[in-house]
């Protein structure tokens, strides 16, 4: 009888120990802070509304809607901020090992603690990654933007290191480690963007200054509603290019000796002066190697990188390639177009016809800075049908029902980008003459006469 | 009284006296630091720090014009590197209404007067800054460039030369764009006139090309030769199409040369029985090719070409048994080949003569020497149609004249070739038809008179995966001895694949697989052959 009892005793405090064990250790991220409509889907089916100081588990899947922001704060207190208009999963999130999370499509932007997990330092402790490409966090502060229809995903670090690579249609994500270090290592004040015309993401390139200063205060995803902004003369004459008609800060600097007397060549001044690798800043295309000049521009949302074009003049200051011509960026670091040009859901600028015409598309193909032509001179072809109401935002990321986007886990990689696909083949060599078949192949039995 | 108050003024004066050097040292360090701020960028902060600067300088102090002068000029640039340029032309008005003057300060608010299309107050700065001998090429090419916006081409010629005359370093960076905008005034004018063609020719693309020479790799010379290049189609200078639409050789020269190794399981077409007697050496071998291929393309009017090419090629097996040594071999041929481009029922045709001889030399004898086989001689006429619309279809017509050095080996042969090109949406089809005839002199030869038809399909495919290109192909041989009915009628049946892949612009690499059976009466002439192939195209 006495053992009976005991028995059952054990069994009870026993399992519901293990119960909650087990309980508490899915729970991952508790929620801080939400802005907006924001919805979760539980691994055990629970759904419904996210609310502040809510506890969510591995395996969670969230989704806000526009104007929507969410703070999570992990077990480890990591934080992340989810922006608008935005689906991600807590894939895994485990003390053992590096975490994964998922973003379907939008934004987020997060801070990894410094000895989180006190993992390897060249190990990722967490993983971002999306349908085309993934990340390896190993610092602190980024951002992390994709976007389902553009096929982008961008990538911004404000502090710490991280490293970030394409996912190859059809690669097995079973090793993701192996993954990033094949991939870009990017650093603070750096951009990367994996687009489909690309084979990898693009070499990191310094952001344009405004820009990633905008970006970096912008934690909770504020919105502008700058819509354009007016081009400005450029102050490089054609011909000549940035960096010639520049000049650097001698003159100020032996005025301010002269006149205040402070002689700012020794000391502290040079030590934290920015080096600058002109060659590098005007960015290249080798191979499958692709950097935009430095200082460029990034529309974030949809992944369409503005490099600047040969008309921008150089700051020997920073280092960047400046355009007065390609647009510009908000207060809240959101690329900005010019005026007569729009981005659309698509993830595609475009020119818009004043007359009320068809929008053209416009072609950015990455190019070094001297060879990048401005965008009023970049080529563009005719589109049918874009939504251009909505303008700058992102497209909408529907509802935890919409059964087209409903289990993320299962997305196919993009395919390819098949531009050559439809390349004639090749039938011409010889300067355009079309070869003859060889005889050779044709021929008949070959008799030798013996001499 | 007077002691205390001495004593007063003395603490007074080195309280007063630590208060100013504190004053001063922080002075310094705030402008040490927000030269900093300025050396990384963050303009809006030092335009910050500058203002709350400001407000420490005394109006009556005695150096108060150079302090402020000197923040002034600071805040401008600050502005100008923000492309807040009203902001920026305002502070350089201030610190030059100080008589504030450093080397560089008109080449900045010239910069700025720029960019508000403010020119001719533009120029004028621009040429102070000359006089301050700061940046005096790119000020000389502003001042140019200004003058050029202004329509005063004169004036704008006279300051585009002058930077020719200046030192190297001076000049190196703006010359080629100097030269080019020369050429752009001087098009501009010519264009004007009555007779553009000759002045294009004369002046314009002269100057354009003195402009390329400065640097011909620079990406502003990819726009001169664009310039170039499209003043050469308008003014037709330059050929760039033939009449039929048919783009020219640009450049006229083509150099090709390939490296090729292949593996034949069969050189020498042996029957099964015949190969049961041999060892392996004996009939099978690897082998390489190596070859030169070049022509240059001439065009006297847009509806005639011609193109004299020469070619050589070697083709050397590895075997160094007797039955293989045969067949290594080499050529040397020359040929000229003319096409006159007319139409057909309204649609694009041209017409080919073909001239060609080849040296033959092979090591029949097996004695490990090239010796001359023989001198082949041919004319090709060729008629290209388009019976469907961009397909084009090809009859040609081929005499060959052997002239073997063994009098048995003396032939000719007569061809007739149909070939038809097909573009698909998704495969290009490529058929090849012949018929020839060949007829040896010699008598005691004439017993393999033969006439053979070929037919081949080619179907070419677009890239696959951005790894290759790849072309599957079939053919068929009807041989038939004419003079000798026993040996009847062999059937050579063959399909290979073929995949091509670009390694760069100028390298290409080939893979080439092909199997080949042919059935006959005579089971001599039965056999079967493989042959796989790795060639590497380069492509000047």
């Amino acid at each position: 009888m006495n053992i009976k009892k005991l028995l059952l005793v054990i069994l009870i405090v026993g399992g519901s120990l293990f119960a909650f064990s087990g309980q508490d250790s899915k729970k991952v991220a508790i929620v801080k802070l939400v802005r907006g409509n924001a919805q979760m889907l539980a691994p055990d089916g629970e759904k419904g509304k996210i609310k502040k100081g809510q506890w969510l588990k591995e395996g969670t899947i969230i989704k806000t809607s526009g104007k929507t922001f969410v703070r999570l704060s992990f077990i480890d207190k990591s934080s992340m901020n989810i922006g608008p208009k935005s689906e991600l999963k807590i894939e895994k999130f485990s003390k053992s090992e590096a975490g994964v999370i998922n973003v379907l499509t939008g934004k987020i932007r997060s801070q990894v603690t410094k000895d989180y997990l006190k993992m390897d330092k060249d190990k990722s402790k967490l993983f971002v990654k999306s349908r085309n490409a993934v990340m390896g966090v190993r610092g602190t502060d980024f951002l992390f933007s994709t976007n389902k229809r553009s096929g982008a995903t961008t990538t911004v670090l404000f502090e710490g290191s991280i490293v970030f690579n394409k996912i190859k249609p059809g690669e097995s994500l079973r090793d993701l480690e192996a993954i990033v270090n094949k991939g870009r290592r990017i650093k603070p004040g750096e951009v990367s963007v994996a687009m489909k015309r690309y084979k990898k993401p693009t070499v990191p390139a310094k952001m344009n200054a405004q820009q990633f200063e905008g970006l970096n205060k912008n934690k909770t995803f504020e919105v502008s509603n700058e819509k354009n902004v007016k081009s400005v003369k450029s102050r490089v004459p054609a011909g000549l290019t940035g960096d010639v008609v520049s000049s650097d800060n001698t003159q100020l600097k032996q005025e301010i000796k002269k006149v205040i007397k402070v002689d700012l060549d020794n000391g502290s001044n040079q030590q934290n002066k920015v080096s600058v690798d002109m060659e590098s800043s005007k960015g290249f295309v080798k191979g499958d190697d692709v950097k935009p000049a430095d200082g460029v521009m990034v529309h974030v949302d949809t992944g369409i990188v503005i490099p600047p074009g040969a008309d921008s003049s150089f700051d020997q200051n920073s280092g960047q390639w400046i355009s007065t011509t390609n647009g510009g960026v908000s207060q809240a670091g959101e690329y900005i177009p010019p005026e007569g040009y729009s981005v659309t859901d698509e993830g595609q600028l475009v020119k818009l016809d004043p007359s009320g015409g068809k929008p053209e598309m416009v072609e950015i193909d990455i190019k070094p800075v001297d060879e990048m032509p401005t965008l009023e001179a970049v080529p563009r072809k005719k589109i049918d049908s874009t939504n251009i109401d909505d303008a700058s935002g992102p497209e909408p990321a529907g509802t935890l029902d919409d059964p087209s986007d409903s289990n993320i886990l299962e997305q196919p990689p993009l395919p390819e980008d098949c531009s050559t696909c439809n390349q004639p083949p090749n039938l011409f060599k010889e300067g355009g003459a079309v070869l003859p078949p060889p005889p050779s192949k044709t021929r008949v039995k070959i008799k030798v006469n013996k001499r | 009284m007077n002691e205390k108050l001495c004593r007063f003024i003395f603490v007074m004066f080195i309280f007063l006296g630590l208060l100013t050097s504190a004053w001063a040292k922080n002075s310094k360090e705030l402008i040490s630091e927000v030269f900093m701020k300025f050396e990384n960028a963050k303009y809006s902060e030092v335009i910050a720090v500058l203002n709350q600067l400001e407000k420490r300088i005394k109006p009556n102090a005695k150096n108060y014009n150079k302090v402020q002068g000197l923040v002034y000029y600071w805040k401008a640039m600050s502005y100008s590197r923000l492309n807040d340029y009203e902001f920026a032309e305002k502070f350089f008005i201030k610190a030059l209404d100080l008589k504030y003057f450093t080397q560089d300060i008109y080449y900045e608010y010239g910069q700025v007067l720029y960019v508000a299309s403010k020119y001719k107050r533009a120029r004028i700065a621009f040429k102070k800054s000359v006089n301050s001998k700061y940046k005096v090429g790119v000020s000389l090419y502003y001042i140019a460039f200004i003058s050029q916006e202004l329509k005063d081409y004169k004036k704008a010629v006279r300051f585009y030369k002058m930077i020719e005359r200046l030192p190297a370093e001076e000049k190196n960076s703006v010359l080629q764009a100097a030269r080019m905008q020369v050429g752009d005034v001087y098009l501009q004018q010519i264009e004007r006139g009555n007779d553009p063609f000759q002045g294009v020719k004369e002046y314009v693309i002269p100057q354009y090309e003195q402009a390329l020479e400065v640097d011909e790799k620079s990406a502003l010379a990819a726009q001169i030769r664009q310039k170039i290049e499209s003043l050469q189609r308008k003014y037709e200078i330059v050929l760039f199409r033939m009449r039929n639409g048919k783009p020219t050789a640009r450049p006229p020269h083509y150099i090709r040369a390939n490296f090729l190794y292949g593996l034949n399981d069969n050189v020498s077409a042996s029957s099964e029985d015949t190969k049961s007697n041999l060892s392996t050496e004996d009939y099978s071998s690897s082998y390489y090719e190596v070859g030169f291929f070049s022509r240059y393309s001439f065009y006297p009017s847009d509806s005639f070409a011609y193109a004299p090419e020469f070619s050589f090629g070697l083709t050397q097996y590895t075997s160094d048994s007797t039955n293989i040594l045969p067949y290594n071999k080499y050529y040397v041929k020359g040929a000229l080949k003319m096409n006159y481009e007319h139409s057909y029922k309204s649609r694009p045709a041209t017409f080919y003569i073909d001239l060609d001889y080849t040296y033959n030399a092979d090591d029949a004898d097996a004695d490990e020497e090239f010796a001359v086989s023989d001198n082949t001689y041919g004319i090709t006429l060729s008629e290209e149609l388009q019976f469907w619309q961009n397909n084009p279809s090809t009859f040609r017509f081929r005499f060959e004249n052997i002239s073997a050095q063994l009098e048995a080996d003396k032939s000719t042969i007569l061809s007739l070739t149909f070939e038809q090109v097909i573009y698909l949406s998704k495969v290009t089809l490529f058929s090849y038809n012949n018929y020839s005839v060949t007829n040896y002199s010699e008598e005691t030869s004439q017993a393999n008179n033969t006439t053979s038809l070929t037919t081949r399909l080619d179907a070419i495919f677009p890239t696959f995966y951005k790894l290759f290109n790849p072309t599957l192909y079939t053919s068929l041989t009807q041989l038939e001895y004419v003079e000798n009915t026993s040996r009847g009628k062999p059937l050579l049946s063959k399909f290979g694949v073929n995949l091509n892949r670009p390694l760069s612009k100028k390298w290409y690499l080939t893979l080439d697989y092909s199997f080949g059976s042919q059935a006959a009466d005579e089971d001599s002439d039965v056999y079967k052959q493989q042959l796989i192939t790795l060639n590497l195209d380069y492509i000047y």
